[in-house]
């Protein structure tokens, strides 16, 4: 589809959407803000900063039709129990829960979950018991987060999944997302939106595991927002392992209180074109936040990921830790912002991005970005591109260790870094046993 | 064993080695000695298949098998090691998992059955203790961090593990102290057997005091001037390089 006609027909079928909202949910207020906000900024030009390296319109309106949420156009999915199943098997001793183009999927595939320990269902379902939850998280500005792909799921997302994580909550599993965009009777584009809610004082692990399913391309631009309590620890993991034919924009937006502590894991090593927003916004003294990633784009794979971090207030701490290793005619992206605010005094942030040129043909664009305006902070950047070590490789191979093996074993260790502060045994081996760079 | 005939060997179209001739039988130690510059190194580097250097002549036979059409990993699972000069630091990799994926890489050549973890530790154990090296450094990354005499046991102990046919050994004593000299030459010692053969590459006398050789050839611009016997060195360390340069220059 030529692009003005594909951006016509989007911002015509926004305005008709819009139209249809029923005034019942207190998110409808900051849709409607989130149209007029596309209505201005469209998608993303070859002038986008923010785009610059990723230029994913002309993909977009080429493959998919982005004015049709899909649940509007498929509400009973093609996508069986057992498709789906083997996936569901991948990590053991999670609370599964099994998300189909953006819908919640009450399937009977795993165990009920213990809904007395947290809450799970969707946001229609939740809106009346945790009102005020969304009344407040709906309420925020979101004129400063202007990823023009993130306004475009928040006017156009039809429900979203809702988590709640009471105070003083302990869970001893992960939660585990599974989201499936059924492409497998046709090109679908989807808009999962989820808002997690972690109290006071509690602890857990989430991880969003993203799946493309089917034969065709899928489009997911989803947008998770996460808000974490004081004194909480998240563990959120984005797992793009097995994306299949995924193009996907992923914004994660994690409101941190004071004294928490998220860590965030991203491994981006499947799909066809990602990119990933995470943004972190301390809104409270004390916060720390962790991001640790991996990418390994292949072939003509592209891998995106753009970080920001706002420190607001005092003695916040941001590390981040980024490797990718980039083979075949592949892409990678890495743009980290992090600013400071000035009343944000005694902040540390950190960051590092490294990264493996397997290919002549493969590219990466690395950039970091500070922006400090109080005077007594601790920051930091680095970032590296390079190739494998050939010294190390001969030591290897000259005590017997084929060429292959010896190359596997020095790209392992590269991303081991990464890969060992995973806690969690189940995933840890997942990982590990999945991690093939370079094929 | 190893049958060096003629071998010419050029780094960026420089040539280095000039027609090295040497025979190496089983049972047999030789001391390669010669100044800086001399080319042992390269020597070194070209038996045991480092990128870099193009052999423009001669030819090297190894246990029956033309060594040179050899990639590095099958010349080390024929039975060939290469002590460094300077050992790699890999940070991420384990030395105890490079060593077992070593061994089983040796072993499955060989047609034997790949160690388990409890044997491959219990011999781990046993050559560790011949070098007097700590468990603690067993599970480090290779070579990380480790001081100069540390990464020269870890050769001995690789060397102990894989077993080789022939070990040639690269500046194995520069930079260590007398301690850590008698250390390495003692795990040496230990490991000579009738079935193997030893190359001691080096450029002072000190080591041959403590590993002694049975032949001693004197490499000078590329080509082997002299060779002789364990007398040799001595008269080297009595009189210096430039009593056999002058007689070639």
């Amino acid at each position: 589809m030529h692009l003005t006609t594909a951006s016509r027909q989007l911002q015509e079928a926004l305005t008709k959407h819009i139209a249809t909202l029923s005034g019942t949910y207190c998110w409808e207020k900051t849709q409607r803000q989130a149209h007029s906000y596309f209505q201005k900024l469209g998608l993303p030009s070859a002038k986008t900063e923010g785009y610059k390296y990723t230029p994913i319109t002309n993909v977009l309106s080429e493959k998919f039709d982005l004015s049709n949420p899909s649940a509007q156009i498929d509400a009973s999915h093609s996508l069986t129990n057992n498709y789906i199943k083997p996936f569901l098997h991948q990590l053991s001793d999670v609370y599964a829960i099994t998300v189909i183009d953006g819908e919640i999927n009450n399937t009977s595939l795993h165990s009920p979950l213990p809904q007395s320990l947290f809450h799970v269902s969707s946001f229609t379902e939740a809106y009346q018991k945790y009102q005020n939850i969304f009344t407040e998280h709906f309420s925020q500005d979101i004129s400063n987060n202007l990823d023009t792909l993130a306004i475009l799921n928040t006017a156009l997302f039809t429900n979203g999944t809702f988590i709640y994580i009471p105070d003083n909550t302990r869970l001893d599993k992960p939660l585990c997302i599974y989201h499936f965009t059924d492409s497998t009777t046709q090109q679908k584009t989807t808009y999962p939106r989820v808002l997690i809610y972690v109290g006071k004082n509690s602890q857990i692990s989430l991880i969003n595991n993203w799946h493309t399913m089917g034969a065709y391309d899928g489009f997911t631009n989803a947008v998770t927002d996460i808000l974490v309590g004081e004194h909480s620890q998240l563990d959120h993991y984005t797992l793009q392992i097995q994306a299949g034919n995924a193009y996907q924009v992923n914004t994660i937006h994690c409101y941190q209180a004071s004294h928490s502590i998220v860590n965030n894991y991203t491994f981006s090593w499947d799909g066809l074109l990602i990119r990933n927003n995470l943004y972190t916004d301390m809104q409270g003294p004390h916060a720390q936040v962790n991001m640790y990633g991996i990418y390994c784009p292949s072939q003509t794979q592209h891998i995106d990921n753009h970080t920001t971090v706002n420190h607001q207030h005092p003695n916040t701490e941001s590390n981040q830790l980024y490797k990718g290793i980039l083979s075949g005619k592949a892409t990678g992206v890495f743009n980290g912002k992090i600013f400071v605010q000035s009343e944000a005094q005694k902040t540390n942030a950190f960051q590092t991005n490294n990264n493996i040129l397997l290919s002549d043909e493969a590219t990466i664009y690395t950039k970091p970005q500070l922006e400090i305006w109080a005077d007594d902070v601790k920051c930091s950047h680095g970032a590296t591109i390079g190739q494998l070590d050939e010294t190390q490789l001969f030591y290897l191979q000259a005590r017997g260790i084929p060429e292959n093996l010896a190359r596997h074993m020095l790209l392992h260790a590269f991303a081991d870094e990464v890969i060992s502060k995973v806690p969690l045994v189940s995933l840890l081996d997942y990982l590990r046993e999945n991690f093939k760079p370079g094929y | 064993m190893l049958h060096i005939n003629n071998l010419q060997v050029n780094v960026e179209d420089q040539e280095i080695l000039k027609g090295i001739n040497l025979q190496v039988q089983a049972g047999e130690v030789h001391a390669i000695m010669g100044p800086n510059g001399s080319g042992k190194s390269t020597l070194a580097a070209v038996l045991a298949g480092k990128p870099g250097y193009t052999v423009t002549g001669g030819s090297i036979n190894f246990r029956g098998q033309d060594l040179l059409a050899l990639a590095p990993e099958e010349r080390a699972t024929a039975g060939l090691f290469l002590a460094f000069q300077y050992p790699v630091e890999i940070p991420g990799v384990s030395n105890v998992n490079f060593l077992k994926t070593a061994i089983n890489q040796i072993r499955k050549a060989k047609g034997q059955q790949p160690l388990d973890a409890v044997a491959f530790l219990k011999l781990l154990k046993d050559k560790a203790d011949l070098v007097h090296m700590d468990k603690e450094m067993l599970h480090r990354s290779v070579n990380e961090g480790f001081s100069g005499g540390e990464k020269k046991r870890n050769e001995i102990l690789q060397m102990a593990i894989l077993e080789p046919a022939l070990a040639i050994l690269d500046e194995t004593d520069s930079g260590l102290d007398i301690d850590a000299l008698k250390i390495v030459a003692h795990g040496v010692n230990q490991l000579r057997k009738p079935d193997n053969a030893t190359i001691i590459i080096t450029h002072y006398q000190r080591l041959l005091d403590f590993i002694v050789p049975d032949f001693v050839h004197v490499l000078y611009k590329g080509k082997i001037i002299k060779s002789g016997t364990k007398e040799l060195a001595k008269e080297l360390e009595i009189r210096g390089y430039d009593w056999l340069k002058q007689a070639n220059v």
